[in-house]
């Protein structure tokens, strides 16, 4: 019965990853600018990834394997949004992205 | 705090090592302790611990809130997201505003912009230092209202921060 249960929760946590890591590729494809691309590069990226490291915990039980992968989360959790903000930011200070797609309140 | 570096790399070690016997320990306890005489001394300045034990539970709580508050907001915005990458037409609309902050601290400014840019649909894109206001683009802000509800979602993690690292 616990067998089940875990593998039912594998399931659900590797079926979301998926389902969130393929909109992250959807999204670089379908969203119009960068900064747009940015967000489905980020969120969902960071929330297929969670998914999926979780479905392996769950898989794997407690042990070296579980705790290497909560240290790659942690990295995760650290490394995404900087990388991401990096892009940001050296497109904002070089003008990439076309202005008229997004309101810009910086120049008011 | 070279001691609490110490120990947190030698668990590390562990953890990657996959296994406890004394190699392990050995070559571990050499390396670890490298590591801990050479980031001791510098890599702590960014991160203050004032009154580590006096409040330790307190701020353990909140630690506990912050992280689970970022998951959650993760996993919604990520629905979010998602769900106008396979709308048909994706109706979103982008816009860049500007978002002062309270905080004082460099480490706290820092934890405070990968809360903007992981959850609540919104992404930091500068720091202006001197000015203590953060580039934010947004995603799907249609109205005043939602965009003070928005600004609002940023100040409560703002204040959550500020108890921790401030």
């Amino acid at each position: 019965m616990i067998n089940i249960l875990v593998q039912l929760f594998v399931y659900v946590f590797l079926l979301t990853g998926l389902y969130f890591l393929l909109s992250t590729a959807v999204g670089m494809i379908r969203f119009p600018d960068l900064y747009t691309r940015l967000h489905a590069g980020s969120k969902c990226l960071m929330a297929g990834g969670i998914s999926v490291l979780m479905g392996c915990i769950v898989m794997e039980g407690i042990g070296f394997v579980s705790l290497k992968i909560i240290v790659i989360i942690i990295l995760l959790l650290i490394t995404n949004p900087v990388a991401i903000h990096v892009i940001a930011r050296l497109a904002e200070n070089y003008h990439f992205v076309p202005k008229k797609i997004a309101k810009n309140e910086l120049d008011k | 705090m070279k001691l609490l570096t110490f120990i947190l790399t030698l668990a590390l070690w562990f953890v990657f090592a996959g296994r406890v016997n004394i190699e392990v320990f050995l070559l571990g306890t050499i390396i670890c302790s490298i590591i801990s005489l050479m980031l001791a001394d510098n890599g702590p300045k960014s991160v203050q611990m004032r009154s580590a034990t006096k409040d330790f539970l307190l701020k353990t709580y909140y630690l506990f809130l912050v992280t689970s508050a970022f998951i959650n907001d993760v996993f919604l915005s990520a629905v979010r997201v998602s769900r106008h990458a396979f709308e048909m037409k994706p109706s979103f609309s982008p816009q860049i505003v500007k978002l002062k902050t309270s905080l004082e601290r460099k480490s706290s400014t820092e934890i405070l912009a990968n809360f903007i840019t992981l959850p609540q649909g919104t992404l930091g894109m500068d720091i202006d230092i001197s000015n203590k206001k953060y580039h934010i683009h947004w995603l799907d802000v249609y109205s005043e209202d939602q965009a003070e509800v928005k600004k609002a979602q940023i100040r409560k993690h703002e204040k959550l921060i500020a108890k921790l690292f401030d």
